[in-house]
């Protein structure tokens, strides 16, 4: 109850589900700085499962003091154990350590054992250390590179494919107006608006009443209504079933009868997915659940021609009888949906001696979202100069010199295990070769090596809500996160995303 | 390096130099509002005042990152500022008050006066409102934000030049007919209303006074002219006050269920005109057998309310919850609705379910209705981050020089965490012409109110070119204009013009022009053009929206108010207006306003 009081703003966003994944999951944060502790803060607070840092020991002066994690009481003490203590304090619920390593350098050049890395789910790198993220990738371990120079700020995701059932994305639920199944039009059918007296007249639920504008609009029309002048036929014609000028339930017909329209059909987006389904079931490496379902999903629609039906129910004026008799359709067909659909998923199953059972609930919020779902595949490159070429010609902005400046610099730290100085500038720039043309990039690169290093609060709390923010849709596996790259300009204030 | 020369060496001498000697303000020490306390200090900001009402609750620690488990129930402000005092490397002096923004005893307009900006960090409109009018009086800046679960947006105002709060239309919130709340109820939001604002209130925190006429009377918010309806629900009303006479009383919840949801309805079937196009409602059934049977229903059934209760659940809930507050009331003598204290919640949404029933309207889970009755807004850590974040970063550009730099390189920003920018960021548009209260310009006067209405008309006439044909009135009251010239020799304290009101000023012709002079201190603003007279569009086409209403009788008016008598004398000589007066203003205003301390 506690708990639930707790984090009762945010389950309000990702619900259980979300908060259990986000409960059980494991970060591990290498080299931290204030950009990845402000992300660190981002996760405690919601109650991440456990987060680990990762560094050479040292001992916290005076000058390290630069943000909330360390206070002045810290000084003296060892840097990790500070660190874990003070971000600890945010939330009891979290478990929080360290872990210490001789030369932070040389661990990142060196190969670890798998069960060191199986610990975690989720890896926050600081940069793009090659090792480090074939290992990764290699685990399927999701891999988020994040870091702010001056004014300027990366993030980087590195997860092989994203599969999200849960997207959040806003969208109308499909509500079969236009192509009831016999049940719905039986019942439909069955109600006569003109007999009805007046009380009843105003308790009949408005997809009755749209049911039966449809129809009577095929009549008189060869397709439905399309330009504006239809629609506003139509709904007039809604108005002047009207017995008396209060009916809430013809209003609220006319309201939302733009959603009759827009709603039906499979979706140009979860065509694709239902086309490429069978290619990604034959790598062997993609065989995941999330798949599988859209295999069933195929199957149903393909002896249906429609999604399954949700089974929810819009608020409407109605009357309980006539709402709860409009319920049962839509749950009765809904149910029979489902039934179908599992009939499909277990033969897939079968035939693909998949031997874990599935979970019906895993069913449920597959079928509720299934006009929802997303897939993106992602390169998982390191940033090259093949790719930031790539990025270079497809975009013409400003974001680019920044993406390309990030870049070289990064060469740079990989290659020297050091910050470039202004002293590099004419070297750095010269090292771009045949990126770009542009000299404007001369003073971007200035600019983040006029910080010296130097990290702006403001620009790691900016950053560190982004990757947060991504962070939590990666463990929680909900809605979508940027894919894959996202440059952060505080000069200008804008962010803008690369698929590299 | 050290940390100041780190600083430096990222903002550069001159705005490191500006912000070392700046003084701001942070209205709400909230989500938003602590993210955004970490980084001003840490941006080394010279002086941070902090005002806010609110205590901690538990529901704040999943975002709030200053405030832990053993804080709930302190003062938001005072833990804030006591919080980030283990990193306030800079020295930032920081002021917190436990306080409501609206009190102009504690902050009169010459409180507002001494800060260079104004940062908001509110959660709701009301406020960001009066703060907005604050910013007009006093030709401050506001760094403006809000968050939305994943969607957010900062947004620096500039009064005059920019949209300014109130520019925008916002959807209020929704308000329904006492009519629909009281006797006829279609949606369970209605049924939420009802439970909250009518019977929590009625029993549990407000004064028992008998009423003579139903609330929303006078406001035209009643919603019906059915005379029976109307002395029902003054009876209806009566009967509760009675009622919570006997709130000590061991058979008070029965007495309750009794009436409120058996008889009131039955009185409710006799008012037949109300039933001729609705379904009637069902009285309660509700004997000793049922009651039994009710409270035989176990902790575990009712289960932590994320799914539907059945009736007798519901009632079960309720009778529990009223005894809990039966209890607590012999103590804490009014008990407020608070979201999170468990009770009043309990109470609100087995009542509106059990009223929902009575009508034939859906029931809903404590967790949906906990987030209407409490206007919950999801809200979490990150989105907080980013936009305190984007709101202190817009904040270094107002260290320019030039107040047109500031404007032209301020942005808004918004994030939208699903789509694929994550930040867009957009120019600041242009003030609303029609906007009610930026196109009047306002300003701060000061002045000696034992002087007469004659002096303050020369004064206002030789400052801002004006002849005689001006207006002045205080509301409706109207004090002079040319064919009443009766109260010139007065005093303006006789008239009424005194601290804290607002004056209306209004040129009845089309000229003026800007003449500086005069004894008394009006502010330096500049009186602006009329706009054309716009012609009201005769068919509105479009039948799915709100008609747009135009505002079309104050478009010359001159704005005075009077502000709080002012605490201590280094306040009452502060200037009208911060800025220098060299800037251009771009798009000439239409009105004016000012403020004016004795």
């Amino acid at each position: 109850m506690d708990r639930e009081e707790k984090y009762d703003r945010q389950l309000r966003l990702w619900e259980n589900q979300g908060q259990q994944l986000l409960e059980s999951a494991r970060v591990l944060v290498v080299q931290p700085t204030v950009t990845s502790l402000e992300l660190v803060k981002n996760l405690v607070l919601p109650g991440v499962g456990s987060f680990t840092l990762l560094d050479e020991p040292q001992t916290v002066q005076s000058e390290d003091l630069v943000s909330f994690y360390l206070s002045p009481d810290d000084v003296g003490s060892e840097r990790m154990s500070s660190l874990v203590k003070n971000l600890n304090e945010l939330n009891e619920d979290v478990a929080g350590d360290f872990h210490h390593v001789e030369d932070v350098n040389v661990w990142l050049q060196t190969v670890q054992p798998t069960d060191f890395w199986n610990q975690y789910d989720l890896v926050v790198l600081n940069w793009e250390y090659p090792l480090v993220l074939e290992q990764l990738s290699k685990l399927k371990i999701p891999v988020i590179v994040t870091n702010t120079l001056g004014f300027y700020g990366i993030l980087r995701i590195f997860k092989p494919s994203v599969e999200v059932v849960e997207t959040h994305t806003q969208g109308v639920a499909d509500l079969r107006i236009v192509n009831p199944w016999d049940e719905l039009l039986q019942y439909s059918d069955s109600i006569d608006l003109e007999s009805l007296d007046v009380e009843e007249h105003a308790q009949i639920p408005y997809l009755i009443i749209q049911l039966k504008a449809v129809q009577a609009w095929r009549k008189a029309h060869t397709q439905l209504p399309k330009t504006s002048q239809e629609k506003k036929g139509f709904k007039k014609m809604i108005m002047d079933w009207k017995k008396d000028y209060q009916e809430l339930n013809f209003d609220e017909a006319v309201e939302n009868s733009h959603m009759i329209m827009s709603s039906t059909g499979v979706p140009h987006s979860i065509q694709e997915l239902l086309q490429q389904v069978d290619t990604r079931l034959e790598e062997e490496n993609s065989r995941s659940l999330f798949w599988i379902l859209v295999k069933a999903l195929k199957a149903f629609v393909t002896r249906t021609g429609v999604l399954p039906l949700t089974g929810a129910l819009p608020d409407m004026t109605s009357s309980t009888g006539n709402y709860l008799a409009l319920k049962k359709i839509y749950q009765g067909k809904a149910d029979a949906d489902r039934a179908l659909f599992t009939q499909k998923l277990d033969k897939i199953l079968e035939t693909m001696h998949w031997n874990h059972a599935v979970d019906p609930q895993t069913v449920q919020t597959f079928l509720k979202n299934s006009r929802h779902l997303y897939f993106s595949q992602s390169s998982c490159q390191p940033l090259n100069y093949v790719n930031t070429k790539i990025a270079t010609e497809h975009e013409d902005s400003k974001s680019n010199l920044v993406l390309i400046g990030i870049f070289l610099v990064q060469q740079y730290i990989l290659a020297h295990n050091a910050l470039p100085t202004l002293d590099h500038l004419d070297d750095l720039f010269s090292q771009r070769k045949s990126l770009t043309a542009s000299h404007e990039l001369y003073d971007v690169l200035r600019e983040i090596l006029r910080a010296q290093g130097q990290q702006l609060n403001n620009i790691c709390s900016v950053m560190g809500g982004i990757a947060g923010q991504e962070a939590i849709k990666l463990v929680t596996n909900q809605y979508i996160p940027v894919d894959n790259t996202l440059i952060f300009d505080g000069l200008r204030s804008v962010t803008e995303r690369w698929k590299v | 390096m050290s940390r100041v020369e780190g600083l430096k060496c990222v903002l550069g001498d001159d705005t490191y130099r500006k912000i070392r000697n700046a003084k701001v303000l942070l209205v709400g020490a909230g989500g938003i509002g602590c993210e955004l306390l970490k980084d001003l200090i840490l941006l080394g900001y010279s002086e941070v005042h902090v005002v806010d009402l609110d205590t901690i609750d538990l529901s704040n620690l999943n975002r709030q990152f200053l405030f832990r488990h053993k804080d709930i129930k302190q003062p938001k402000a005072s833990t804030a500022v006591n919080a980030v005092q283990s990193f306030n490397f800079f020295k930032t002096k920081l002021v917190p008050y436990q306080a409501s923004i609206y009190e102009t005893d504690l902050f009169p307009m010459s409180w507002f006066e001494q800060f260079d900006l104004i940062f908001n960090a509110l959660d709701n409109i009301q406020a960001r409102s009066y703060i907005n009018k604050v910013a007009l009086l006093l030709n401050k800046t506001v760094m403006e934000s809000g968050t939305t679960g994943t969607n957010g947006q900062a947004q620096p105002t500039f009064p005059y030049h920019t949209e300014c709060y109130d520019c925008l239309h916002r959807e209020t919130p929704k308000t329904f007919p006492v009519c629909t709340i009281r006797s006829t109820p279609s949606q369970p939001v209605h049924c939420i209303h009802w439970a909250k604002s009518f019977l929590f209130t009625s029993l549990f925190s407000e004064d028992d006074e008998p009423v003579v006429q139903p609330e929303g009377k006078d406001t035209g918010e009643l919603g019906t002219d059915n005379q029976q309806e109307i002395a029902n629900l003054i009876s209806e009303n009566n009967e509760l006050v009675e009622l919570k006479r006997s709130i000590a009383s061991e058979d008070f919840v029965d007495k309750v269920i009794a009436k409120v949801f058996t008889k009131d309805i039955e009185n409710l079937l006799k008012i037949s005109d109300l039933w001729k196009t609705r379904k009637q409602p069902t009285p309660l059934e509700y004997n000793n057998q049922i009651k039994e049977k009710v409270l035989k229903i176990s902790k575990e059934e009712i289960g932590t309310g994320q799914r539907e209760w059945t009736l007798e659940q519901n009632l079960k809930v309720f009778i529990d919850s009223t005894l809990a507050l039966q209890k607590r009331i012999a103590i804490e003598k009014e008990i407020e609705f608070d979201k999170d204290d468990e009770d009043t919640l309990n109470f609100v949404a087995s009542a509106t379910n059990i009223r929902s029933h009575i009508f034939s309207i859906p029931l809903k889970a404590k967790f949906d209705i906990k987030s209407i009755a409490g206007n919950i807004i999801p809200a979490i850590a990150t989105t907080n981050a980013i936009i305190a974040g984007f709101s202190a970063l817009l904040s270094l550009k107002q260290f320019d020089e030039s107040y047109e730099n500031r404007i032209q390189n301020s942005k808004a920003v918004f994030t939208v965490s699903n789509s694929d920018k994550f930040v867009s960021p957009s120019m600041l548009q242009s003030p609303n012409p029609k906007c009610a209260t930026c196109s009047a310009v306002r300003g701060v006067a000061h002045f000696d109110t034992s002087k007469t209405l004659n002096d303050l008309l020369g004064a206002l006439q030789s400052t801002y070119g004006l002849d005689e044909e001006i207006s002045l009135s205080l509301g409706s009251n109207l004090l002079y204009d040319i064919d009443f010239d009766d109260n010139v020799e007065k005093t303006l304290k006789e008239m009424g013009i005194v601290d804290g009101v607002l004056l209306n000023v209004a040129d009845e012709t089309d000229k003026y022009q800007s003449v500086k002079g005069g004894d008394l201190k009006l502010p330096d603003i500049k009186m602006a053009e009329k706009p054309p007279v716009e012609e009201k569009e005769e068919n509105d086409q479009d039948d799915e929206e709100d008609g747009v209403e135009l505002i079309n009788d104050n478009d010359d008016d001159l704005l005075i108010v009077d502000v709080k008598e002012a605490t201590s004398p280094d306040k009452r000589k502060a200037k009208a207006q911060d800025y220098d007066d060299t800037h251009v203003t771009k798009k000439p205003k239409t009105d004016s306003e000012i403020e004016i301390v004795e």
